[in-house]
């Protein structure tokens, strides 16, 4: 059986590109706030697992519908000799006088005749009055089964109610909320049920699409968090090593070195953000360059990691460390092992001592000098959370949402501190191989690769503690 | 009129036409009727007072107020600091033509060039440049940005534009900036001639030529008998003789010697030197007088009267002839109008003349929304385009009928001379607001004022595509723009910005 046809029609710029998007996961659709962006419609085709599942008709949106709807009762003709709906579109579509006028119309009634089902478009933010009642009424002439769709959505003064008793009175009976923005699964699937009953013969092809799009979410969790993992064995196994005619060069090279050697830090923890944002759908920039902005990536990075107030945020609490050494049965060996042994001062030094530490472990022997790896023991923590964050921001983004992602916006989720042991554990060993770390370097170690699974599960584990957060939204 | 009364006019005038307001406010015009001077005020005058109004009633902010003395008390200065200027000029010119007497001679080349050449290259150049500035005054806002700059900076960029705008409109900058140029060069060789006169009245001077060009004496003899040809009939006045040329000739000069760069006369040649400096004296006033200073006397006059006819002709224009339409206490007869009008079949209305329209103000058209309260108009500063207090109200996008028997009145007599088109901001900028704009700019006239006025913007703000709220007033503001109506005529009930 061919891939079911659903055509999206409604009124300019009420969304329904937008609605595309987010329902096929496509974030380069071309989406503007200027009405008349989409100009002919097209067949987007939806494929999961190389399978085409599912086909949208995107067309432009109505803007004279009751002219039209006049001009059909006009040549609708009389009695024995009046034309089917289809009939007179079919007229309508011929009629040249009326093309230069109404050629957005006409693709768009082009668009809806090909189509299995109608899918309204409304946005409920707007009055269920005038044109948008011509626009049901002459979409229903076409004779395809429609259901409405209320985009758009937010609590309050929306006009719901009253789109949908407008749309009950014109006829059409199956009506769902699903906004293109937010777009929560619980809708979409809604809207996915709807469809199933209105064409039963499709409903197999929703239950699949259930199935895959499972798989798909469970593959992506995974990668993510593969990413996530190279990222922070790569950053935390990092040294930058240069070598020097002598001893005085090299210390004159130092701040240098300690800039460079930040910096390709922060340049691999973007490009780790950048694989997140492409396992999600994110990778491309639209046409119009309104969508994802992969340049505000390095521009949105708002927190730097070298930043005290980032370390505050993403950092571990003093009671979840306090907490790993109960763990590990030595609180100072734990700290100690990364050069925080200023905290033990007393009470009142210990907090400040766990935001500063030594971050940078700088060596120069005989001319080589080395910089890093960073050994704060926040460190690993803020790597983890940034990533994370990021994560967040995409994983359950609509497709239709056109905004920057920005990263370090939100707070860092707390890590339990059987995880932070473990996080510190790993990361206590990387900073131990400066060879490990893929940044100007092919790593290919053995003991790496069981790292980074290690680091993995980690990041899995929080991830999966996360989406079911996110889900609940 | 005077010249300061028709800035005040123009200002006025300029300032409706930067606000896209009425061009005949009818609530000034109210004002005007109501006024004591009114019924004895003849046109000109009737105009002044609508002007006068206007400003008081719709530019209470003090700084248009002071916009339009600025530019008056600027003319006030000019027509002093001008004449001062000139005098100043020709007393130094005069100094430089005039060496102490027992230095060296005086050259007759250099009088002459001071004297004619000089005042004669700049009224070639005048006249061309105001023949070029009758066309095309752009440049000259520059000059008006300087006018305001004296006023501080506030002034400057509204009223310096303002102000560009008073000077390009009314084409009376072009005779005006003649007419102070001429008024500088009478003025300039009036002093040189009256203080030429005086000197040479109580001091002997000895005059001279010579020339780095090899200049004959007969060929200077000849330059002179053209140059004092029309002056030779004045008694005591006569073209310079062959001899006189001859010997003032500054090789032929019987020098004495000199005594440390000083020259001394020798009184061999005392006598023949009486003769000459009588003949040189007379003949080169006279000459100044006649080539340079008559024909600059001529131009402040007819610069003058070019700046009388450009007034009476920016008072005999269809925006004054609208503002006296209105004001004439007959409103009524408007009504028997079409009469005349309308000669044949009046089944079609054609679209009535704006001047048919004078007085009625701007209406506010509603397109699908509520009327905007008079509050969110005093705001936004609506209220001083001139409204009509007309509301009508187009229900739903989808009724034709309304919006043709909207468009109608629009262009009937009966119709406003602009209008306020109301929508929701919320409502989607598209085509067929985009049509609507446009009939409503072709019922009322492309050169009348339309104003699209958005509502609702602090819910659409709060609604979920508040972020957009940018994007969507510049879609509204394209949409606007494409029907003809500029945007900066497109008002939100919000800001843009926060
Ligand atoms: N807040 C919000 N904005 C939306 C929603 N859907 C679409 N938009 C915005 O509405 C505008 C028009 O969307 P578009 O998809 O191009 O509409 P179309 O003309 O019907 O295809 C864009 O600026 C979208 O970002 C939604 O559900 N919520
Ligand atoms: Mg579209």
């Amino acid at each position: 059986m061919s891939a079911l046809v659903i055509a999206l029609a409604g009124h300019a710029n009420v969304g329904k590109t937008s609605l595309v998007s987010a329902l096929t996961r496509d974030a380069t659709l071309a989406v503007n706030e200027a009405a008349g962006t989409t100009r002919s419609h097209y067949l987007k085709t939806y494929a999961l697992a190389g399978e085409e599942v599912l086909a949208f008709v995107d067309t432009p949106g109505f803007e004279f519908a009751s002219r039209i709807n006049k001009w059909l009762d006009a040549h609708g003709g009389e009695g024995s000799d009046r034309l089917d709906g289809r009939a007179v579109l079919a007229a309508f579509l011929e009629d040249a006088d009326t093309t230069a006028r109404h050629d957005k119309e006409k693709e768009a009634l082009r668009g809806v005749l090909r189509a299995d089902v109608i899918a309204y478009v409304a946005d409920v933010v707007l009055d269920p009055e005038g044109q948008v009642v011509q626009e049901v009424r002459l979409l229903r002439r076409a004779g395809v089964p429609m259901i409405g769709v209320l985009n758009n959505l937010h609590a309050g003064d929306d006009q719901s109610e009253r789109w949908v008793e407008m749309l009950r009175r014109e006829g059409v009976d199956n009506i769902v909320r699903l906004d293109a923005l937010r777009f929560p699964a619980a809708q979409e699937e809604s809207f996915f049920v709807a469809l199933g009953v209105m064409r039963p013969e499709h409903g197999a092809t929703f239950e699949r699409i259930k199935a895959l799009r499972a798989t798909l979410d469970e593959q992506n969790l995974v990668r993510a968090a593969v990413a996530t993992a190279e990222t922070l064995v790569d950053c935390l196994a990092f040294q930058h090593v240069t070598s020097h005619g002598t001893e005085e060069e090299a210390k004159r090279y130092r701040s240098t070195a300690n800039e460079r050697f930040k910096e390709m830090l922060r340049q691999r923890e973007e490009a780790g953000f950048r694989s997140i944002a492409d396992i999600y759908g994110f990778a491309e920039t639209a046409l119009e360059g309104e969508s994802l902005e992969v340049r505000s990536w390095s521009g949105a990075v708002t927190d730097d990691l070298f930043d005290p107030d980032a370390l505050r945020r993403y950092g571990v609490s003093a009671g979840t460390l306090a907490a790993v050494g109960a763990l590990t049965g030595s609180f100072v060996d734990v700290l100690g092992g990364f050069g925080v042994g200023t905290l033990i001062g007393g009470v009142s030094g210990a907090a400040a001592g766990l935001w500063l530490g030594r971050r940078v472990s700088t060596s120069i022997d005989a001319g080589t000098l080395k910089v890093g790896p960073v050994d704060a023991v926040q460190f690993p923590s803020v790597l983890l959370n940034r990533s994370v964050d990021c994560w967040r921001q995409v994983a359950r983004r609509s497709h239709a949402d056109r905004a920057d992602v920005e990263v370090g916006a939100g707070d860092g989720e707390r890590l339990d501190p059987r995880e932070v042991q473990s996080l510190i554990r790993l990361a206590r060993k990387c900073s131990k191989r400066p060879e490990w770390s893929g940044i100007g370097g092919r790593p290919g170690d053995p003991d790496r690769s069981r790292t980074v699974d290690g680091m993995t599960e980690v990041v899995e584990a929080l991830l999966r503690k996360q989406l079911a957060q996110l889900d609940q939204r | 009129m005077t010249l300061r009364d028709f800035v005040l006019v123009e200002f006025a005038r300029a300032w409706q036409e930067e606000q896209g307001a009425a061009r005949v406010d009818p609530e000034v015009v109210g004002l005007v009727r109501e006024h004591s001077a009114f019924q004895e005020a003849s046109g000109p005058e009737r105009l002044l007072l609508y002007a006068q109004a206007l400003l008081h009633l719709r530019l209470d902010d003090g700084e248009g107020q002071a916009a339009a003395q600025s530019i008056r008390g600027t003319l006030s200065a000019a027509s002093i600091l001008v004449p001062l200027l000139g005098v100043l000029a020709g007393t130094a010119m005069l100094g430089a033509a005039l060496p102490p007497p027992d230095v060296r001679p005086v050259s007759v080349f250099q009088f002459v060039a001071e004297g004619v050449l000089l005042p004669g290259v700049f009224l070639v150049w005048t006249l061309l440049i105001t023949q070029a500035l009758a066309g095309s005054v752009g440049r000259l806002h520059w000059v008006a940005w300087l006018l305001t700059l004296v006023r501080g900076r506030a002034l400057r960029t509204r009223v310096g534009a303002l102000a560009g705008r008073v000077l390009k409109r009314s084409g009376v900058t072009g005779p005006l900036f003649a007419n102070f140029s001429h008024i500088f060069w009478v003025c300039s060789l009036g002093t040189f001639l009256g203080l030429g006169l005086w000197r040479f009245a109580f001091t002997d001077y000895l005059f001279s030529w010579s020339s780095t060009l090899s200049f004959t004496g007969e060929q200077v003899h000849r330059l002179f008998g053209v140059l004092s040809a029309p002056v030779a009939w004045i008694p005591g006045v006569d073209a310079p003789s062959m001899e006189q040329v001859r010997l003032s000739e500054f090789g032929s000069l019987g020098l004495a010697g000199e005594t440390g760069g000083a020259y001394v006369q020798s009184t061999a040649d005392a006598l023949a030197d009486q003769g000459l400096r009588k003949g040189w004296v007379s003949v080169l006033l006279a000459i100044v007088a006649v080539w340079g200073l008559l024909p600059r006397i001529l131009a402040v006059f007819t610069s003058r009267a070019a700046v009388g006819r450009r007034i009476r002709r920016s008072l005999e224009d269809p925006t004054s002839r609208m503002i006296l339409a209105a004001l004439s206490p007959a409103p009524s007869a408007r009504g028997a109008e079409p009469d005349r009008s309308e000669p044949h079949a009046p089944s079609h209305p054609e679209p009535a003349s704006i001047t048919d329209r004078a007085g009625r103000g701007l209406d506010v058209l509603t397109f699908a929304t509520d009327p905007p309260s008079p509050a969110v108009l005093d705001r936004l500063r609506l209220s001083r385009l001139g409204l009509s207090g007309t509301v009508a109200a187009i229900a739903s996008d989808d009724d034709d009928d309304a919006m043709d028997a909207a468009i109608a009145h629009l262009g009937s007599a009966d119709g406003p001379e602009g209008a306020v088109v109301t929508f929701g901001v919320e409502a989607i900028p598209d085509g067929l607001k985009e049509e609507f704009i446009a009939r409503v700019v072709g019922a009322v006239g492309r050169d009348a004022a339309v104003h699209v006025l958005l509502t609702g913007g602090e819910r659409f703000k709060r609604s979920p595509r508040g972020s957009r709220f940018a994007q969507r007033l510049t879609a509204w503001r394209d949409v606007a723009h494409r029907a003809g109506v500029p945007a900066e005529r497109v008002h939100s009930d919000v800001e843009e910005s926060s």
